[in-house]
């Protein structure tokens, strides 16, 4: 993607410079827009996403500590919001729900109607503070539901507000997957924290200039604040250590079953974290559900995991009963298949499903080990 | 890029049933007709049928008719198909298709066409029959091989005895008692004396995925180009538009990219394990 | 119907079973075979007794057939033109394990088993090709059998 990365330009000379309290305004004037605006919280403990009023909502003075199987958000002395590893949750349950309901059936004159699912006035969506990987995963996500009603109405009224990452926890491997730690060319407007907690915004369309312009905020950024923001995006680049094994994940693609899954298969529970936090996963199942007060049945659509035995289910059984070549599935078609599908990687580099995973299973020494 | 499905709704159109025909004992065929026309079907593609409250499942058409009539023949193999395979005439279903790859019925002109069917796999081959019985399909030549496991769990067995009788159907099955007049075995003991030339061998399986296998090969050991050889394959479809998830083999979405494949397509996917 | 010896061998070499078989080696095995003639419903082998026979089918079916309940009689392998009928002539007991019927009026070349395995014994070179011959008969029909087994059909494809 031509402006992430770690050795990306500065922020735009027209960036502008914002103090904390700013960011309340920039909210407001989304909020008045008539959106929701959806941004990183912390709530028992964990840093995840919900729907936000104000910056007083974001995450100020907590810390992250993310690793194989670990997770920890401790209040700290610091000053800023936007400096952790990503949320607990993907943004991708803002515009792919959990459960979509896909049609319903009434009676008219005692025969069946199908009514598809109505297409209800919502109010469009802003998101707060995304990281650059997350972003990434959008963009993923656009070409695989491209043709998902819901998705696709969600996602059309979408305005991002993205945050550059500042700090980069153990698990974070955008820079390997090239989605970061910049934020991407989704962005409307791209926010850099320093360490302060003052911001340079950064508007990316005439779409986020105007929100900024309406917003009041266009104390132009100092050129001494755009280097500072960049050094500290470089060190969080910098401090990654985690790297998708390019040779090993050809290997795995050539040859599915000569490559070593025993140790994965050893650990693997198949309970289906990876596929739930993974900010790209977007299988679903779809499932009737009958009313008992007149028979009219409705059709769900809900997240779907191929860890799930009868993902794969044909008469007679599951293509895929063992641990090992659901995880290989999952694995090979996030890193491999996806390409062949959708003519990128599957893989953003969140680094959530190492994080989340209860035995700690790294996608990026999976086939190494 | 996967193929991009010419139908993407997940809403059904209302279907009813018109004719309820028993073909064995867990098994009818129902002629549908549909509240509003489909594109017409292509052989070898597939419906999503819908039993209101209970379920969908992908099931292949049996009779392609013209979009607004169509056939499917069911086997009441769970609840959704139990729900479909009781159905009366009038009942109410929901249909949405035609999806996915069907035969590719361009390659027969010229050719010695084997249609090679196991269990309820004659199914999705059965308007491929009949275009052959027609003599509508071009090929040079055309013979019916046909698995099952006893003479009465025979699909279409009237059929094949009276309509399908040019093309000289060979039947076998796995046991029989001694009124059988076919074949004790697998399918594949028929081959041999079926191929002829096998250059001019294009050959459409389909049944299981083990009996579709052992007849590419045994179709291979006897010279047929694995590109002559046509399979389709049975994968969890939920959507049907390359979106659920559940269908893929390998980089394919099963729903779109197949039912059908050449076996030389078919083949690699197939030899890893679980895939 | 009889034969000449010279109808029996032009007879077994347009046979896959005796292909490649030197005009000696071809005369070696005439000398243990007839060409004979059956009506449907002759039972050539009988489940539990003894296999000193076997046949090359000319024309016509044979049925490898089990009885017993709760089945009956069930037929689990029908052999036509080409195929060997009777293989348990190879290896002690010499015990037939099922029984072999005629589906209805045919020829074949019955063989004596007790006059072919001398004739392999004394003369290893077609004993060679005969054991060769039958042990890639007795793999595919092992072949044929599992995927009997598998019972296919039974549960498989919704569709």
């Amino acid at each position: 993607m031509s402006d992430s990365g770690a050795t990306a330009a500065l922020p735009d000379p027209a960036a502008v410079s914002l103090a904390i309290a700013d960011l309340d305004r920039l909210i407001s004037t989304l909020r008045d827009d008539g959106r929701v605006v959806i941004g990183p919280t912390t709530r028992d403990s964990v840093m995840t996403l919900d729907e936000i009023a104000g910056a007083g909502q974001l995450p100020r003075g907590w810390l992250d500590e993310q690793s194989p199987g670990k997770y920890r958000a401790t209040p700290s002395e610091t000053a800023t919001a936007f400096a952790h590893g990503p949320p607990s949750m993907s943004w991708k349950r803002f515009l792919h729900e959990e459960r979509t309901l896909v049609i319903s059936t009434s009676r008219t004159n005692g025969a069946m109607v199908i009514d598809p699912a109505p297409a209800a006035p919502e109010k469009p969506l802003a998101f707060f503070g995304i990281q650059a990987c997350d972003l990434a995963a959008i963009g993923v996500l656009d070409v695989a539901l491209a043709d998902d009603a819901a998705y696709r109405r969600r996602r059309d009224d979408l305005l991002v507000v993205a945050a550059s990452c500042t700090d980069s926890v153990a698990t974070c491997f955008c820079v390997s997957a090239g989605t970061g730690p910049r934020p991407g060319p989704l962005a409307d407007i791209v926010l850099t924290e320093l360490a302060d907690g003052s911001l340079i915004a950064d508007a990316r369309t005439e779409r986020g200039a105007a929100v900024l312009t309406r917003a009041g905020l266009d104390t132009a950024a100092t050129e001494a604040d755009c280097r500072s923001a960049a050094a500290l995006v470089d060190a969080a680049a910098a401090r990654q250590t985690r790297h998708l094994d390019t040779e090993a994940i050809a290997r795995a693609a050539a040859a599915p079953d000569d490559v070593g899954w025993d140790a994965v298969a050893e650990r693997c529970l198949t309970c289906g974290n990876c596929t739930m936090v993974c900010p790209t996963c977007f299988c679903t199942s779809i499932s009737d559900q009958t009313r008992l007060d007149d028979g009219c049945a409705e059709r769900w659509q809900i997240w779907a995991s191929c860890f799930s035995l009868d993902f794969a289910y044909v008469h007679g059984g599951s293509v895929r009963t063992s641990p090992t070549s659901r995880y290989r599935q999952w694995y090979l078609h996030k890193l491999v298949t996806w390409h062949d599908q959708f003519d990128s990687s599957g893989c953003v580099g969140c680094g959530r499903c190492i994080t989340w995973c209860p035995t700690g299973i790294d996608i990026t020494e999976a086939i190494t080990s | 890029m996967r193929s991009e499905p010419a139908v993407t709704t997940l809403v059904p159109t209302m279907a009813t049933v018109e004719a309820v025909r028993r073909e064995l004992d867990d098994t009818v065929t129902l002629s549908l007709a549909l509240s509003e026309p489909s594109l017409t079907p292509t052989p070898g593609q597939f419906a999503m049928l819908w039993a209101p409250g209970v379920g969908e499942v992908a099931i292949s058409y049996s009779g392609v008719g013209d979009g607004s009539r169509v056939d499917h023949t069911i086997r009441d193999v769970g609840a959704t198909t139990r729900a479909l395979t009781t159905c009366e005439p009038g009942a109410e279903l929901g249909s949405r298709g035609p999806f996915g790859r069907g035969w590719d019925l361009s390659r027969l002109p010229g050719r010695r066409l084997l249609i090679i069917a196991g269990g309820l796999g004659l199914a999705p081959l059965r308007p491929v029959v009949e275009a052959a019985t027609a003599g509508t399909l071009g090929t040079s030549s055309a013979q019916l091989l046909v698995g099952a496991r006893s003479p009465d769990a025979m699909l279409y067995r009237d059929e094949i005895s009276t309509h399908w009788a040019s093309l000289e159907p060979q039947l076998t099955v796995d046991h029989a008692t001694d009124t059988w007049k076919g074949g004790v075995g697998p399918v594949t003991i028929a081959l041999g004396s079926a191929i002829g030339d096998p250059a001019t061998v294009e050959a459409i399986v389909c049944g299981p995925e083990i009996m579709m296998r052992v007849v590419a090969r045994e179709l291979m050991d006897r010279d047929v180009a694995p590109d002559a050889i046509q399979v389709s394959l049975e994968r969890n479809m939920q959507c049907g538009v390359a979106r659920c998830g559940h269908c893929q083999l390998g980089p394919l979405f099963t729903c779109v990219d197949g039912p059908v494949l050449r076996w030389d397509e078919a083949e690699p996917l197939l030899a890893v394990r679980e895939r | 119907m009889t034969p000449s010896p010279t109808d029996l061998i032009a007879e077994l070499k347009s046979q896959p079973f005796c292909r490649d078989l030197s005009d000696t080696e071809l005369a070696e095995l005439a000398a243990c075979g007839t060409l004979v003639e059956v009506a449907g419903g002759d039972q050539l082998l009988t489940l539990g007794g003894p296999c000193d026979w076997f046949w090359v089918i000319v024309d016509g079916a044979l049925d490898v057939s089990m009885h017993g309940p709760p089945v009956g009689m069930t037929i689990i392998g029908r052999l036509h033109t080409g195929d060997v009928a009777g293989v348990s002539w190879v290896a002690e007991p010499f015990r037939s394990e099922f029984d072999l019927t005629a589906v209805g009026p045919g020829h074949a070349v019955r063989f004596d088993a007790r006059e072919v395995r001398r004739a392999c014994a004394a003369d290893p070179a077609l004993g060679n090709k005969i054991y060769q011959r039958m042990a890639t008969l007795l793999r595919d029909r092992l072949h044929a059998t599992r995927l009997q087994l598998l019972d296919l059909y039974g549960g498989s494809r919704a569709l």
